[in-house]
């Protein structure tokens, strides 16, 4: 009798082949769903943000400036805590949707004139929105919202989520100065 | 006599299993591809709703008001017929274009655009102060393709004393 030999029968390869299609189908649904809930947990899709104006007053070097927007959100995940910013005067992100915190580090809304979020924390609603006013206060001082150069900008607003700073949705806001000299250039995105 | 055996080799084995999981994860992924290409079909990815203003004067209780806002929407598929919804008082999403009269549906462009009178919205019972999400929805589908965020506020009718809801300026 000679020695065994390596032959395939028909019905182990099949159970081969089965066996990998399945695994490789179940792999695939596995990395799918855990994707589905990342995104799912905070994000709908649909986040929209208006702002009462797209252009808002703003004249650098003031120590607090009363001009107030209005920022309302649609389409977010109610529950949630929604984050405002905006770039400041060297480009990073500041948040501007905070309360101004008194020297304990509790909210003090008699601080208002200071700047901040008219709502804190900003929860989103039962009907996935929000709605805070923004007072711009401090942020015309040197070396908060304004620097040299860059006194008068077109910027981009971002709701982000308020645990994994995930952007939700973003709206474009000039700020203009509408009491600039006479004889100064109006930038391209001001109407006045 | 020679004897056949049905043995596997352990490459052979694993070969034909790594194969067979490749081939199971391109299905999958074709499948899901083709999944894409469906939502699709209703969904450009780019769509816009816009209410003007997002702060409107409704005062509660009033029989039928004169107060509208302006709908527009951008980004849709050109033809493509769409829901309008707010919701009431009780969270029910009420059809804003049926009230209003419109068929709401997007022109060659993937726009369209209407003016959303109260009218009767206002009366006791239906709609009330609020910050709402306005959502325009796939008319088959269902599916919600964009929102645009609108605060009802009793700017008119609000006695002076009395608290102003912190989504509203007055």
């Amino acid at each position: 009798m000679t020695g065994a030999t390596t032959t395939v029968t028909k019905r182990s390869a099949t159970i081969l082949i089965a066996a990998g299609l399945i695994a490789g189908l179940a792999l695939a649904v596995a990395l799918a769903a855990y994707e589905g809930v990342r995104a799912d947990g905070h994000v709908t899709g649909t986040e929209s943000i208006a702002l009462s104006t797209n252009e808002v007053n703003f004249v650098a070097g003031t120590s607090r400036s009363p001009e107030e927007v209005w920022v309302r959100g649609s389409g977010f995940t109610p529950g949630r805590e929604v984050v405002l910013l905006l770039d400041d005067y060297q480009g990073a992100l500041y948040i501007i949707s905070n309360c101004r915190l008194n020297d304990e580090g509790e909210c003090a809304p008699g601080n208002r004139r200071d700047g901040g979020g008219s709502v804190w924390p900003l929860i989103v609603n039962d009907d996935g929105a929000f709605a805070t006013s923004w007072r711009i206060g401090r942020f015309t001082r040197p070396n908060v919202g304004a620097g040299e150069g860059n006194e008068e900008r077109l910027s981009t607003l971002w709701a982000v989520d308020g645990e994994t700073y995930d952007t939700l949705a973003t709206a474009p806001l000039a700020l203009c100065n509408h009491d600039r000299a006479e004889d100064a250039e109006v930038p391209p995105f001001c109407a006045k | 006599m020679t004897r056949t055996h049905s043995l596997l080799s352990p490459r052979f084995a694993l070969v034909t299993l790594a194969a067979a999981v490749l081939v199971g994860l391109a299905l999958a992924a074709a499948l899901s591809t083709h999944e894409g290409a469906r939502a699709d079909g209703h969904a450009t990815g780019g769509e816009t709703l816009v209410v003007t203003p997002n702060e409107a004067d409704f005062v509660p209780g009033t029989r039928n008001s004169q107060e509208s806002v302006w709908v527009y929407g951008s980004g849709f598929n050109p033809g493509q017929s769409l829901i309008v919804t707010i919701a009431d008082q009780r969270g029910v999403a009420t059809d804003i274009g049926a009230l209003s009269g419109v068929d709401v549906v997007a022109n060659d462009d993937g726009a369209f655009g209407f003016e959303w009178t109260f009218d009767r919205f206002t009366r006791t019972g239906v709609g009330g102060e609020g910050m709402q999400s306005v959502r325009a929805q796939d008319a088959g589908t269902f599916d919600e393709l964009a929102t645009a965020p609108l605060a009802l506020c009793n700017l008119s009718g609000r006695a002076e004393d009395a608290e102003v809801p912190s989504h509203c300026s007055a």
